[in-house]
């Protein structure tokens, strides 16, 4: 397990050929690393954990664009590699908005682009399931990239009661493919 | 300057040995191939290994016509001026590199000029902007309204994708009105665009039309445009117009997007060689495939002669990077030259082949162009479309002087060799 908790982040990193950022066609899909906690120490202890995977964004629609991911999440200060987790879902992007400040601010056309999101997390040693409702208010969109902050998640248990809360700090989706 | 230097003298261009004539297996050959000819014409002749078509790595370009060079900073700048003076329709700049300093300044505020009277201006520029000295040029062009995309960025915020930041868009294109292509080795800084007196570079653009090669061009343009900007354009909202060419031109759009090609054409072009083959290539870090086929050429009967620059400025990294390989070149049998210009870095990228096949664009001689870039050359073929790049070559080469294994045998210390690991892939 934790030789896997090891690789998989390292294939996720070093394994993209660099002909990928061809553009041979529009983007659909990279990688995403984010920061995040939660509040729910019967299913993780209190940790800040990280988590990185993939994602797919098949199709460009100037609103309600789904997007599927999955991956990996792991507390990491402090370090638990037993309780590693798989994390899966969908995000659907609400719309994506023109802020003409935030060019100024950034020097890239970035806009603002809100979603919502529904998903599970996984303990991979079999110990627990929760199922999550995120909302992400604070979401730029770049060109190659997608940018979160302070995405709050709720967690539901297989009962659909509410069991805790998450906080995603930081999330950065890259677009490699 | 060193007198008495060799200058290559080409005689035709035919595959007539070097200094000697046509033997008799030669004239026995020739005349088989006259009677097989003539008893085969309802057979598709094999293009034979002179003949590039079938398999050159490029986009034929036969509607190729209108060529113009410009071997200098200045001239390049005045041309580049009068382009965004007459434009009509739109402007697309594909930059490596753009800053603002006072040349840079100097173009985007003809832009922003011309934006303003209705002309669509949209620039990409590589990241890589940001790490050379001076200010990038991408927050000047946002604070001026001019729309640009910056390829493949390199911040925090796109860490996880440190692996890939290695590879970068080296290409210079400028499309103007989907007819006039100009494209080679110059970006907009001071640097490119100050004249060689000014220490700007010694550097090339080539000028063209084409319909071939501006449909492809646009088409790229506007697909990496809509990978990093928000702002998505349509490849159909640029019309191309028809290409001046009467359909024969001997003419390749070499254009590495994705696929590996640079290294091809070097490879197709050595192929061609008879005679012999000039690389002005500053940045020529060879590895050991490519010191084995200069010794296959060499040994072949080809010369093979590489312009390096004397004057590196801020560059001078390169100047380790690249001498730690000059005497292995020597040894495979390169004759290496330096430029002698006290104050101009030579940053032109040129191959020619016998006098006949010519390379001009922003492909270097180098692992990194070869397989870490975006790349752009336009290939010709013929004396009469290459005729301004021969007589560029005479003046170089006239203002170059020899460089000996006893001198490249001091390129050989723990900082060369440093420099040379470090510019492989970074360069």
């Amino acid at each position: 397990m934790r030789a896997a908790a090891l690789l998989l982040p390292l294939l996720l990193w070093a394994a993209p050929p660099a002909r990928c950022l061809g553009e041979a066609r529009p983007w659909s899909g990279g990688l995403f690393v984010e920061s995040c906690g939660f509040a729910e120490a019967a299913f993780l202890p209190p940790a800040a954990c990280l988590s990185a995977g993939l994602f797919l964004e098949p199709l460009a629609l100037p609103a309600g664009n789904p997007a599927v991911f999955a991956g990996i999440l792991l507390p990491v200060a402090p370090c638990q590699a037993e309780n590693l987790t798989l994390r899966a879902g969908l995000a659907l992007t609400l719309f994506d908005a023109r802020l003409p400040w935030l060019l100024r601010t950034f020097y890239a056309a970035l806009r603002w682009s809100p979603a919502i999101g529904a998903g599970l997390l996984y303990r991979l040693d079999g110990a627990g399931l929760r199922f999550t409702l995120a909302a992400s208010p604070l979401r730029l969109r770049a060109g190659d990239a997608i940018f979160t902050l302070c995405s709050p998640e709720l967690l539901l248990d297989q009962q659909a009661g509410t069991r805790g809360w998450g906080l995603v700090l930081f999330q950065a989706a890259l677009f490699l493919f | 300057m060193q007198k008495g230097m060799h200058f290559p003298v080409w005689d035709g261009g035919g595959i007539i040995p070097a200094g000697g004539k046509p033997t008799k297996n030669m004239g026995l050959a020739l005349a088989l191939l006259v009677l097989l000819s003539a008893s085969c014409t309802t057979i598709p002749r094999d293009p034979g290994p002179e003949r590039a078509d079938l398999d050159f790595p490029g986009t034929r370009c036969a509607d190729l016509g209108g060529l113009s060079f410009y071997f200098t900073g200045d001239a390049f700048l005045r041309r580049a001026e009068e382009l965004i003076r007459e434009a009509r329709d739109y402007i697309l700049i594909d930059s490596f590199l753009v800053n603002e300093d006072e040349k840079g300044k100097q173009v985007f505020e003809l832009l922003r000029a011309r934006m303003q009277q209705g002309v669509r201006v949209y620039l990409i520029t590589d990241a890589s902007s940001g790490f050379v000295p001076g200010r990038t040029g991408i927050p000047f062009l946002v604070r001026m309204g001019i729309p640009v995309a910056e390829f493949n960025p390199m911040r925090g915020s796109r860490l996880a994708r440190l692996p890939l930041f290695v590879y970068r868009d080296h290409r210079k294109f400028w499309i103007v009105d989907g007819e006039k292509i100009l494209l080679g080795g110059q970006n907009i800084w001071t640097t490119s665009l100050a004249s060689p007196e000014q220490a700007g570079n010694t550097d090339s653009m080539v000028e063209f039309r084409s319909a071939v090669a501006c449909r492809e061009l646009v088409e790229a343009f506007v697909r990496q445009w809509n990978s990093y900007s928000m702002d998505k354009l349509h490849a159909g909202d640029f019309a191309v117009r028809p290409g001046p060419g009467t359909g024969d031109s001997r003419a390749w759009l070499v254009h590495q997007d994705g696929q590996a090609v640079a290294r091809q054409m070097f490879s197709r072009l050595f192929d061609l060689a008879r005679e012999e083959i000039w690389l002005i290539q500053d940045y020529t870090m060879p590895d050991r495939a490519v010191l084995r086929r200069i010794r296959r050429l060499s040994e072949a009967g080809v010369r093979v002669n590489i312009l390096f620059s004397g004057a590196y400025s801020f560059l001078d990294k390169f100047h380790y990077a690249t001498g730690y390989r000059k005497r292995a070149l020597i040894r495979a049998g390169a004759r290496l030259w330096e430029y002698g210009h006290p104050l101009s870095h030579l940053h032109y990228k040129a191959v020619i082949v016998d006098g006949q096949w010519f390379g001009i664009g922003s492909v270097n001689f180098n692992f990194r162009s070869a397989w870490l870039s975006k790349e752009l050359n336009l290939v010709l073929e013929g004396r009469d479309q290459g005729q301004p790049m021969l007589e560029n070559l005479a003046y170089l080469a006239s203002h170059s002087r020899p460089i000996t294994e006893e001198e490249a045998a001091g390129f050989r210390g723990a900082k060369y060799f440093l420099y040379y690991l470090l510019l492989f892939l970074g360069g």
